[in-house]
């Protein structure tokens, strides 16, 4: 008798339509991911040729106000310009069903002071290369001067080496 | 992946490409008939004039990255994304002074390597080379996956094809021409480029409904117009001192300066920057408003010619096409043949062979332009990551140069040690910051690094060099 139910829910299983499956996301792999400048590759997989696709994101995983990301044939896309904070994803093939459970992304920007920090230091540097460059180009004291005339025979270019 | 049709006719991709590509090293066989010496050879005979010394360096700038990678930066990053790469021209405007000094000290010079050996000893030459030769790999790498990568995306024509017959053209025109060859088809490319760039601008401005642009960015990738993005603020230094970095330290820019005529050599620089400047802007700023043509990004490798080829249509893509092959060639070339001046002069004839003469010494240039072709097809034929992954690696190590080679132009001070440290701890924690914080720090803080080192042995310095040691001639 076992046998005879485990065989009918294995021809049950045949039975229902490879199509009815719903389509899903193969990159990111995981459900949820970290992005530190709200970008994301998003790539996916669904029941053959001719398939069109519908993503929507939203910022609760309920999707109450879903937005639109992208709807075609394509089995790709690439999203960027994400604020910070959470935004979910959800994939779906033609009227078939939704993806099972939304790709939720964290986008979390690289920390403020550490940023404060380095323009500051990037604008000290800058500031410092051109008024060296400047200073030396125009020969004043501190900087480069020109060659003297050397009235010695030329020395090999080897000859100063350590 | 999806994918779309391709945008143009494979038959006429490898039509444009056999045409120009026979163009290329024909031109490149005239115009390697000056150079039978070794300076026609490395160095065009070093009296080349302003219009081809602005054009040489303006094309040799713009490479398929910028047409490959300002977009993807402008769709990463948005508004300060596409400036953020633009900063790339900082490099060409600093070194337009410093080609002058570098002239006044060095007029038999023949390459960057020469320099610091001469200024800072063997140790800081290995390390230097070391950089260099790094660099430079990357940088043809890079391009050649992107010459495959655009000609796939663009003509359909299959990635190991394309990016094979960018590196031939290139490998035989320079071959048989030098930096003769690579001067003067650069000139003409120059002239490609900017008005293939000039007419994709134009399309693509009257293409777009800016307000309707502008709204739909506001709604679906606000982070784009975010002026306080931190990644994007934080790239605007990091490209800005890679760019400098890269400029300062490689010997494509050297050789240029030693091939210039003296009174030139720095106006040429300066404006070649000028025309270098709004070209990447220009590609960026196409691929920031692709959503609102409706253009689906797949791929962010792809994001130039994918946009573009969607804007133009077939015409369009030819112009594309050209445009991207000549920004290929006109980069490809001019790699190879400092690359080959730099391995030639500073390994083969001044640690291997310094007895060698002139004709033997240009016969092993050309094997090793050949050596870089092949190593750099291999490399490309594995296709490793992401492009920015690939070349921004280096970034670290070119940027820690910056001080060093400033430093040893101008300050009588400086001593080798300090270059030394500054080479090595700014590479190192560069690349550390590197897979730490993220690829848009390395260069920043390695540039960082390399200044407080030099500064500091600067100031602690009571040596000083004599400036005539650099102007010695050749035995």
């Amino acid at each position: 008798m076992r046998y005879l139910v485990a065989l009918a829910g294995f021809f049950i299983l045949l039975a229902v339509p490879f199509g009815m499956l719903a389509a899903a996301f193969v990159i990111p792999e995981e459900n949820s991911v970290v992005s530190e400048d709200g970008t994301l590759q998003l790539e996916w997989e669904g029941s053959g040729a001719d398939a069109s696709f519908r993503i929507e994101r939203s910022k609760n995983p309920e999707f109450l106000d879903p937005s639109l990301v992208y709807q075609g044939p394509d089995t790709a896309t690439f999203v960027s310009g994400l604020t910070e904070g959470d935004h979910y994803f959800r994939l779906r093939e033609g009227d078939r069903t939704w993806s099972d459970g939304a790709l939720r992304v964290r986008v979390e920007f690289v920390s403020q002071n550490l940023v404060t920090v380095l323009l500051c230091a990037g604008t000290l540097c800058l500031t410092l290369l051109v008024f060296f460059l400047v200073q030396g180009h125009l020969g004043k004291p501190g900087g480069g001067s020109l060659p003297a005339q050397s009235s010695k025979p030329g020395k090999t270019i080897d000859s100063t080496v350590a | 992946m999806n994918q779309e049709q391709t945008i143009l006719n494979p038959n006429i991709g490898w039509l444009l490409l056999v045409i120009f590509g026979l163009a290329w090293v024909a031109l490149g066989k005239y115009w390697g008939r000056k150079a039978d010496s070794l300076d026609g050879f490395m160095l065009a005979g070093r009296n080349v004039g302003m219009a081809l010394g602005a054009a040489t360096a303006m094309a040799t700038w713009v490479t398929s990255n910028t047409i490959m990678l300002a977009p993807q930066f402008a769709l990463k990053m948005g508004i300060w994304g596409m400036l953020a790469y633009s900063t790339a021209s900082f490099g060409l405007f600093l070194f337009a002074p410093m080609s002058s000094r570098i002239r006044e000290l060095m007029p038999r010079g023949y390459t960057s390597g020469d320099f610091i050996r001469l200024r800072y000893g063997k140790t800081a030459w290995v390390i230097f080379l070391f950089i260099s030769f790094v660099y430079s790999m990357a940088w043809l790498v890079s391009m050649g996956m992107a010459g495959g990568i655009v000609l796939e995306a663009l003509a359909g024509i299959h990635y190991i094809y394309g990016m094979s017959m960018i590196l031939l053209v290139c490998v035989l025109y320079t071959l048989v021409g030098g930096l003769y060859a690579v001067i003067g088809t650069d000139f003409i490319q120059s002239l490609v480029i900017l008005l293939g760039i000039l007419f994709i601008g134009t399309v693509a401005l009257f293409n777009i409904d800016l307000p309707t642009a502008h709204e739909q960015v506001a709604t679906h990738q606000p982070a784009l117009l975010n002026v306080a993005m931190p990644v994007a603020l934080l790239s605007l230094f990091n490209n800005m001192f890679f760019g400098i970095g890269e400029v300062f330290h490689n010997n494509v820019w050297w050789s240029r300066a030693f091939a210039m005529r003296r009174k030139v050599v720095s106006k040429s620089f300066f404006l070649a920057g000028i025309f270098w400047l709004p070209i990447p802007v220009a590609a960026g700023f196409v691929a920031l408003f692709s959503n609102s043509l409706g253009i689906n990004i797949t791929d962010i490798d792809m994001a130039g010619p994918l946009v573009a080829g969607k804007l133009l249509g077939s015409f369009g893509a030819m112009v594309l096409f050209i445009v991207v092959f000549c920004s290929l060639g006109s980069s490809i070339d001019s790699l190879l043949a400092a690359t080959s001046d730099l391995l030639t002069e500073d390994v083969y004839r001044k640690m291997i062979n310094p007895s060698a003469s002139d004709a033997r010494t240009r016969k092993m240039a050309t094997y090793i332009i050949i050596g870089l072709g092949v190593a750099t097809w291999l490399i490309c034929y594995g296709r490793l990551g992401n492009l920015i992954v690939v070349l921004f690696l280096s970034g670290p190590l070119v940027s820690s140069a910056i001080w060093p080679v400033l430093g040893g132009l101008y300050w009588k001070k400086q001593n080798r040690t300090g270059a030394i440290v500054a080479m090595v701890f700014g590479s190192v924690v560069g690349l550390y910051c590197y897979w730490e914080i993220g690829w848009f720090v390395a260069s920043l803080i390695s540039t960082l690094i390399s200044m407080c080192c030099m500064l500091v042995s600067n100031l602690v310095s009571t040596r000083t060099y004599d400036w005539s040691e650099l102007a010695e001639h050749k035995s």
